[in-house]
């Protein structure tokens, strides 16, 4: 074991350095007796323009560097390539986020980057994109990865792994929400073979992100934090009550006939004007999570 | 006639009826690793307008766009997809009832065009039989950068076994090469030889011709 560097010790000289580049020289060698000559020189502390390449020997990582040796930089450069390109392509004409080299696209790549690191074995997910950006709209980058972080792990876990289980669950328990408190719907869907994978992946995954006006979104996300873990459900219910509200309006105003195709871009639309028409109204009726499924607006 | 379906569409209201009338509706997905250009292919088909700055798609997204072609209203029904791997679970399942399939690349990038093969596997496996396939070499303004030539396309098209047929385009939507001219340039072959298998009526297309 190596003493810990004491802070009081004398600044190594010019001497400390050739000492050291000769160890850094012979390591193979002296490796066997680390022990005395080493430590020793360890205890006067290393050169700071050296420990880049000492701490890496001292710790064996030259070794597993050598044993493994693409494999970091093949990382990196993976998910490195993967978010770079997908940097300009969050909310393009939001002033932060608007130029190349601006904080907002720099912050994002890190964010996004981070949680690679942070979770290899998932890895980057595109709708991480706009969720992250949002997050970096309200808060510094540390807060947004670590929020970032809890998003995924904790509510809404799955949805951004390779297989998306999170997000196929929560469009099947979407499809039976709707069935179950809008039939009429359901079966005007079903009818023209629409499903809420169609539609509601975007919503789901990126949060609501692209398609509520930002005022409402901000709203959304105060009640999406708050009510915690289960929260899945509560992006079920807005889903649900998004195309439960649209197949009521587009009946009343008759601005879709009943009979008429119930076209994807229609529901989208649909859900921008009534967002637009009545966010808090839609917000309120929906109570967000409490009446997931239960009883009409 | 495996290709097309004819819609006899019964409406409510007869002012619909006139809006949303069809004589032929075709599905065509649109495939290809991400960043490729695809929405913008899209929506320059959509609108006539590039725009360079768009979102990546979650999912899927989808545009509709009615032609009249030969006094015969065309429906036209395309479904942008994700590109990335995951989204694969989703997209996948849309592949079936594709009329045709566009699988995108990118000319400066090799290994968009490297994966090419394996969107065409993916057409083959859950697509019908009977898919039209068409090749799309985006961003070929970029020509600096180009990594693909044209001709990689070409012989990658012929090379693709005769269960459909593979046509290789290159697209500029920028410089007002539009996607429109390109498709539409398809659609009469498309549907006037509809009571025909396609894939003869395309046969003397299959040579690239650019």
């Amino acid at each position: 074991m190596l003493h810990p560097l004491r802070l009081e010790q004398k600044k190594p000289n010019e001497e400390d350095k050739a000492k050291w580049i000769n160890i850094i020289e012979q390591w193979d060698q002296l490796l066997p007796k680390k022990a005395s000559k080493v430590k020793m020189q360890c205890q006067k502390g290393i050169p700071a323009s050296l420990r880049a390449k000492c701490w890496p020997l001292l710790s064996g990582a030259t070794e597993r560097i050598k044993e493994q040796k693409d494999l970091y930089k093949s990382a990196l450069k993976h998910w490195k390539d993967v978010i770079e390109r997908d940097l300009d392509r969050q909310f393009p004409f939001h002033e932060m986020f608007v130029s190349k080299d601006g904080h907002g696209q720099r912050s994002l790549f890190q964010v996004l980057k981070a949680y690679t690191q942070f979770k290899p074995e998932d890895g980057y997910c595109q709708a991480q994109g706009p969720v992250a950006a949002v997050l970096l709209m309200n808060m510094p980058a540390e807060e947004a990865f670590w929020c970032l972080v809890q998003i995924c792990e904790q509510y809404l876990p799955g949805y951004y792994s390779p297989l998306l289980e999170g997000v196929l669950f929560d469009a099947a328990i979407l499809t039976w929400v709707l069935k179950r408190s809008c039939p009429a719907a359901h079966k005007h869907l079903q009818r023209h073979g629409v499903e809420p994978l169609m539609f509601a992946t975007d919503w789901l995954m990126c949060l609501f992100t692209r398609h509520l006006p930002f005022n409402t979104l901000l709203r959304v996300w105060d009640l999406f934090f708050c009510y915690g873990k289960n929260i899945s459900k509560g992006l079920v219910s807005l889903s649900h009550r998004i195309v439960h509200l649209d197949f009521q309006e587009s009946i009343k105003h008759g601005t879709l006939k009943g009979g008429r195709k119930f076209y994807l871009k229609d529901v989208t639309l649909m859900v921008l004007m009534v967002s637009n028409v009545s966010s808090d109204k839609q917000i309120h009726l929906s109570c967000f999570l409490r009446s997931t499924g239960e009883g009409a607006p | 006639m495996y290709f097309v379906e004819h819609f006899s569409f019964t409406m409510q209201s007869a002012e619909l009826e006139i809006e949303d009338s069809f004589d032929f509706l075709f599905k065509i997905i649109l495939v290809g690793d991400s960043n490729v250009g695809k929405t913008c292919v899209v929506h320059s088909f959509k609108s006539g307008i590039f725009i360079e700055k768009q979102q990546n798609t979650i999912g899927v997204d989808f545009t509709v766009r009615t032609l009249k072609i030969d006094g015969k209203k065309i429906k036209l029904q395309v479904w942008d997809t994700a590109g990335q791997e995951r989204f694969r679970t989703i997209t996948q399942s849309y592949y079936r009832s594709a009329h045709g399939a566009m699988v995108a690349y990118d000319i400066t990038r090799r290994s968009t065009f490297e994966s090419v093969s394996q969107w065409i596997r993916e057409v083959e496996q859950y697509g019908a039989a009977s898919v039209l396939l068409i090749l799309i070499g985006n961003k070929s303004d970029l020509h600096a950068n180009r990594q693909v030539l044209f001709e990689d396309a070409c012989t990658l098209a012929q090379n693709v076994e005769a269960a459909f047929v593979l046509m290789a385009r290159e697209l500029m939507a920028r410089n007002g090469m539009t996607a429109i001219d390109e498709i539409s340039l398809e659609a009469p072959s498309l549907t006037l030889n509809s009571s025909h298998p396609v894939r003869d009526t395309l046969a003397p297309d299959k040579n690239c011709r650019c």
